[in-house]
C-alpha cells in the first residue's frame, strides 16, 4: 500500500498542468455570463449550468484520457521497465496509477463544480433536480467506468496484437452472454430482479476491470504485448465466470416448478380439467412463472420465454393453449405458439408473427385461431396447417378496442369500441359489430350502436346470440350480431351482473349490511331474488351448464363458495373457507367477449385461508389440495 | 552451496519468441560474485531481451533465470532492493524533474544513498532540477546510472551503459564507475558494443549471436587461446599442427588466420615445419576476437 502510494504521489506531482487547466476551466462560467446575449438569461443559471457541464465534460473527458494512458502508454514507449526495476509490485504500480488517476479526476471535477455551483447552490438544485451525493455517486462511478474502459481500450490497441480480434469476438459474446441472462428475467416480469442482477454483473465487471489491471502488470510486466495477453485472459476467463454464474442463476429463476410459487392465480379453461397457473415464485423476486396446469393431476408444464399470463389464451374446448414469444422486445414482435393441453405437452411454433398489443382467440373446437392487429387487420388460421384463411382490415381507428370470438368455425365476429369518428365529443363511442366469413373471405358490418357516455362496456352470452351492454349508468340486451337493443335490463355493472344460458340476467347487489342477494331477470319479465350470505365482497366465479352458478367472496376474517341452483333459486351448497380463483370466470387474454360455462363435472380452482390451492368439486364439495402457496 | 558460491546470475536454458521469430534461444551463463561479466553481441543478438527476462521484466518463453540466488520471476519485487538496472533506453518517466525521481528512488529503497546520487550529479554536470525528458540521451543515462548506484546494489545490470555517452564519459564509465564497483566487490553485468572498454575490466565474457551464447569464458583465457598466425604457405599446414580456425584468408603463397586453440608449443611446431616459411603469431584484442566469433561466421 505503502509503494502505491508512492507512485500515487509521483504520478499527482507530474500533473500539476492538469489542474491549472482545471483552474481556468473553473473561470469560464464567470467569463460567460458577461459575454454580449447572455444578460437574457438568468446570471445564476448560466454560471451553474456552464460549471456543471463544463465540469463534467472536462471530468468524463479526463478519465478516458488517464484511463487510455496511465498503464498503456508506458507500455507502448517502453518506459514501464522504470517501474519493474524497482522493488515495486505489479499490483502497488497499478493501483497507484489508478488512485492518482481518480484522484487527479476528482480533483479536476471539484476545482470546476463548486465555484460555479457555490455562487447559487439553489440555482444548481432546481436546474438539475438531483440529490448531490447521488449525483456525485453517478459521476464517481461513470469516472471510474470511462478510467477501466479507457485502461482497457489503451492496453489493447496499443499492443498492436491480432488478438484484438479475439477480444472483440469475446466482447460480443459477453454481449450476448448478458442478454441471455437478463432476457429470461425480463420475460417473467422480473424487473427489479433483472435490475440487481444487472447492477451485481455490472459490479462484478467492475471488480474485475480493476483486478484486471493488477493481474496484467503482476504478469505481463514490462512487456507491452504480454499485458493485452494477460489482461484478455484474465478479463475474458473471468468475466466468464462471472457470466456462467449469473447464467446459473437465471436458469435457476426460471426453472422454477408450480411448488416454488409463493403467489399463484389460475385461469382455467371452459371444458376440461387444464388452465394456466401463474405467479411469484419463491426467492425469485417479482419474477413470474407462467405453466399450463392440470387441475386434475397437478401437473404443470412451464411455459418458458413468455411473458407470462398477458400472452397467452386457451381455447373453449381446454384441449389447446396459445401465447405469444416475442423474438423482438424493443418493437414487441413475435410469434405466436400453440400448445396442447395434455400430459408432457410440447409447444409448437406456428410462424404466426404477432405483436404485444395484437389480441388473438381460438374457435371452440381450437381448429381456427383468430389474430387481430392494432392497425385493424384481422387474420383467421387454420391452426392445424398454421395457414392464413383469410385477412381483412377493419376501418382504422385510433384508441379503439377490440374484441372478437368465432360464432362457428368459419364465422369470426369482431367487435369494436371507438370513439365516434368525427365527433367534436371525444366521450362519444361506437361498438361496431363486424363478420369476417372464412369461406366467402367477406368482411360485413352488421351493426353499430351509439352511445353518449364516456363509458362502453359489454359481455356476450355463452351461444354469442345476445350481448349485455353497459353505456354508462344504463345497461340493455342487445342482439350481438347486429347491436340492436332488445330490452333494457336494470343498471349494474360489468362485475356483478352476467348473462346467463337461459337467457336471464343475473345481478348480485348487497344492502349495507353487505347481505348479498342474487336477482334473477328472467327472459319473461318476471324476477326472483335469492338470499346469497354476508360478506364483504362476493362476485361470478363461472356458470355451469345445468342451471347452476358458482358465486365467490370473501370478508377480511372468512370467505365463502357458494353454488347457486338459479333455476330452482336455491343455494344448494355452501363451501366455507374456499375462494374460487380470481380469474375463473374468463379467459384472461379477454378478447373473447362471451361468458364461459362450464362442464359441472369440472374442478374448479380455489384457495383456503392459507392460501393453499385445491381442486374442488362443485357437485360434490370434494376438495384436493393441489399446492401450497 | 553457500550464498558465496551461488552465481549472481544463473540463466539455463532461457528462450525468448516473438511470434515466431525466436530472440533468445535456450542460453545458459553463469556469472559469478563480484565479477565484471560482458555479455556482447550485436544489435538483434538478443541481449536486451534476455536481460529482461533475467530481471523478471519479462517472462521468458522457456528456460529460467535466478538472480542472487532466487528466482527473478517469482521473487523480482524483493531482488530488486538489491540490483541496480541501467535499462537500455532511459525509461524514467519524461515530465519529472532529477530530484523528483531521486526522491521517488529514496522512499522505495532501504539502503538508499542520497550523498552517492548527489556526488554522481555533480561529477556528471547535471542540475538537479532539470526535467528528465530535456536531458541529452547521455545525460539520461548518467542519472539512471546515478539512481543505480545510489540503491548500494549488490548486483549492478547495465544495458548498453556507453549508449549515447561521449568519450570523456564513456572512459569515466569503465575505468571510474564499473572499476570503482568491481573493487568493492559489487558483481556487474553488462551488455555493450564498447569492447574497448570492457576489455580493461571484464573478467569474463560472453557472446550472443542469432539468439544464442556462442561463447562463454574468462576474458583472459579467451584472449590467451584466440590468435592471429601468418605464414607462407598453404593452410594445410595448420590442420597438420592441430589448430582450429576461426578465420582463414588467403592471398598468394601466404595465409593469415585466426585461431581458437592457440598454445605456444603447437605454434613452435608450425614455425620448426620445414614447409612453412616466416610464420608469426599476433595477440588479438577483444574487438577482434569479438569480429572473428560474429562477423565472419567462424567456428570457436
Amino acid at each position: 500500500m505503502t509503494h502505491a502510494l508512492t507512485i500515487a504521489r509521483r504520478d499527482l506531482a507530474e500533473r500539476s498542468s492538469v489542474f491549472i487547466a482545471a483552474v481556468a476551466m473553473a473561470v469560464l462560467p464567470f467569463i460567460l455570463v458577461l459575454v454580449p446575449g447572455m444578460q437574457t438569461f438568468k446570471r445564476t443559471d448560466v454560471l451553474t449550468t456552464a460549471g456543471s457541464l463544463l465540469s463534467l465534460g472536462f471530468s468524463l473527458g479526463l478519465a478516458l484520457l488517464l484511463g487510455a494512458t496511465m498503464i498503456g502508454r508506458d507500455l507502448s514507449e517502453k518506459r514501464m521497465s522504470f517501474y519493474f526495476s524497482k522493488p515495486l509490485s505489479g499490483p502497488a504500480i497499478w493501483f497507484g496509477k489508478l488512485i492518482a488517476a481518480l484522484i487527479t479526476v476528482a480533483g479536476c471535477f471539484a476545482i470546476i463544480f463548486f465555484p460555479s455551483y457555490l455562487s447559487s447552490p439553489v440555482s444548481w438544485q432546481n436546474s438539475w433536480n438531483v440529490d448531490l451525493p447521488i449525483a456525485f455517486s453517478l459521476i464517481g462511478i461513470t469516472t471510474l467506468v470511462l478510467l477501466l474502459l479507457g485502461h482497457v481500450l489503451g492496453t489493447m490497441f496499443r499492443s498492436k496484437s491480432p488478438l484484438l480480434a479475439l477480444d472483440l469476438a469475446a466482447l460480443v459474446a459477453a454481449g450476448f452472454a448478458f442478454v441471455g441472462i437478463v432476457r429470461p428475467l425480463l420475460v417473467g416480469y422480473a424487473v427489479e430482479l433483472t435490475r440487481n442482477v444487472s447492477l451485481a454483473l455490472f459490479g462484478a465487471t467492475i471488480v474485475v476491470l480493476i483486478l484486471g489491471g493488477a493481474w496484467q502488470l503482476a504478469k505481463g510486466r514490462a512487456d507491452r504485448r504480454q499485458n493485452h495477453v494477460e489482461l484478455s485472459r484474465f478479463l475474458w476467463i473471468s468475466l466468464a465466470i462471472v457470466l456462467a454464474i449469473g447464467g446459473a442463476y437465471s436458469a435457476w429463476v426460471v426453472h422454477v416448478g408450480p411448488g416454488d410459487l409463493v403467489k399463484g392465480d389460475v385461469v382455467q379453461a371452459e371444458q376440461g380439467s387444464w388452465g394456466f397457473l401463474f405467479g411469484r415464485a419463491n426467492h425469485r423476486m417479482d419474477y413470474h412463472a407462467l405453466f399450463a396446469y392440470d387441475l386434475a393431476s397437478g401437473e404443470g408444464v412451464r411455459v418458458d420465454g413468455v411473458q407470462s399470463w398477458f400472452s397467452s389464451g386457451l381455447s373453449r374446448d381446454g384441449r389447446r393453449m396459445a401465447y405469444l414469444k416475442l423474438e423482438d422486445y424493443t418493437a414487441g414482435v413475435g410469434e405466436l405458439y400453440v400448445m396442447p393441453l395434455s400430459s408432457g405437452a410440447k409447444a409448437e411454433a406456428t410462424r404466426i408473427s404477432a405483436t404485444r398489443s395484437s389480441a388473438y382467440t381460438f374457435s371452440d373446437d381450437s381448429s381456427r385461431l383468430a389474430v387481430m392487429e392494432p392497425d385493424g387487420i384481422v387474420t383467421a388460421y387454420d391452426v392445424a396447417s398454421n395457414r392464413a384463411l383469410v385477412s381483412a382490415k377493419l376501418p382504422a381507428a385510433a384508441h379503439n378496442s377490440r374484441r372478437c370470438f368465432f360464432a362457428t368455425p368459419d364465422l369470426l365476429r369482431v367487435y369494436v369500441t371507438a370513439p365516434q369518428f368525427g365527433s367534436v365529443k371525444p366521450e362519444e363511442h361506437t361498438l361496431d359489430i363486424y363478420e369476417l366469413d372464412v369461406r366467402t373471405r367477406g368482411l360485413q358490418h352488421t351493426g353499430s350502436y351509439r352511445s353518449v357516455t364516456k363509458s362502453l362496456q359489454m359481455t356476450v352470452s355463452s351461444d354469442g346470440n345476445r350481448g349485455l351492454l353497459f353505456d354508462g349508468d344504463h345497461a340493455f340486451i342487445i342482439d350481438a350480431r347486429t347491436a340492436q337493443v332488445i330490452a333494457p335490463v336494470p343498471a349494474g355493472n360489468l362485475m356483478h351482473t352476467t348473462l346467463l344460458a337461459d337467457g336471464s340476467v343475473a345481478k348480485l347487489a348487497a344492502n349495507d349490511a353487505h347481505d348479498w342477494t342474487l336477482t334473477m331477470h328472467k327472459p319473461d319479465g318476471s324476477e326472483q331474488q335469492i338470499a346469497i350470505g354476508r360478506m364483504k365482497q362476493l362476485h361470478f366465479a363461472r356458470e355451469l351448464r345445468g342451471g347452476l352458478l358458482v358465486l365467490t367472496g370473501a370478508d377480511q376474517s372468512e370467505r365463502s363458495t357458494y353454488v347457486v341452483d338459479y333455476a330452482h333459486g336455491s343455494v344448494v351448497r355452501r363451501e366455507p373457507d374456499l375462494r374460487a380463483a380470481s380469474y375463473s370466470w374468463m379467459q384472461w387474454n379477454n378478447t373473447d367477449p362471451r361468458r364461459a360455462i362450464a362442464d359441472p363435472q369440472q374442478p374448479i380452482a380455489a384457495y383456503d385461508k392459507a392460501n393453499a390451492l385445491y381442486a374442488w368439486q362443485p357437485l360434490t364439495g370434494a376438495k384436493k389440495e393441489l399446492l401450497r402457496f | 552451496m553457500n550464498q558465496a558460491e551461488t552465481p549472481a546470475i544463473r540463466i539455463a536454458g532461457m528462450s525468448v519468441r516473438y511470434g515466431r521469430r525466436v530472440a533468445v534461444d535456450a542460453a545458459s551463463l553463469e556469472v559469478p560474485r563480484g565479477s565484471v561479466y560482458a555479455l556482447l553481441g550485436r544489435n538483434g543478438a538478443g541481449k536486451s531481451s534476455l536481460v529482461r527476462c533475467a530481471l523478471g521484466q519479462q517472462r521468458a518463453s522457456g528456460g529460467h533465470a535466478e538472480v542472487l540466488g532466487e528466482d527473478s520471476w517469482k521473487h523480482r519485487t524483493r531482488l530488486m532492493e538489491r540490483i541496480g538496472v541501467v535499462a537500455e533506453e532511459a525509461d524514467a518517466p519524461p515530465e519529472m524533474r532529477v530530484h523528483q525521481l531521486a526522491r521517488f528512488c529514496a522512499s522505495l529503497y532501504s539502503r538508499w544513498d542520497e550523498k552517492t546520487f548527489d556526488v554522481r550529479l555533480g561529477r556528471f554536470g547535471i542540475a538537479p532540477r532539470a526535467r528528465f525528458g530535456d536531458l541529452s540521451k547521455g545525460q539520461k543515462k548518467q542519472v539512471s546510472l546515478a539512481l543505480a548506484l545510489a540503491t548500494g546494489p549488490e548486483l549492478i545490470v547495465l544495458d548498453d551503459p556507453t549508449l549515447g555517452l561521449d568519450v570523456v564519459a564513456r572512459k569515466s564509465l569503465f575505468e571510474e564507475v564499473i572499476a570503482d564497483l568491481a573493487d568493492r566487490g559489487t558483481t556487474i553485468f553488462l551488455t555493450t558494443h564498447d569492447l574497448a572498454g570492457v576489455e580493461g575490466i571484464a573478467d569474463r565474457v560472453a557472446i550472443m549471436s542469432g539468439g544464442r551464447i556462442v561463447l562463454d569464458e574468462e576474458l583472459e583465457a579467451l584472449k590467451g587461446r584466440f590468435r592471429r598466425i601468418r605464414f607462407a604457405a598453404q593452410p594445410l599446414a595448420l590442420e597438420a599442427a592441430s589448430f582450429r580456425t576461426a578465420m582463414v584468408r588467403r592471398w598468394g603463397t601466404g595465409t593469415e588466420a585466426i585461431v581458437s586453440n592457440y598454445d605456444d608449443l603447437t605454434f613452435e611446431r608450425l614455425r620448426t615445419n620445414a614447409t612453412i616459411q616466416s610464420a608469426d603469431v599476433s595477440a588479438m584484442s577483444l574487438e577482434e576476437i569479438f569480429i572473428a566469433v560474429t562477423g565472419e561466421g567462424g567456428n570457436s
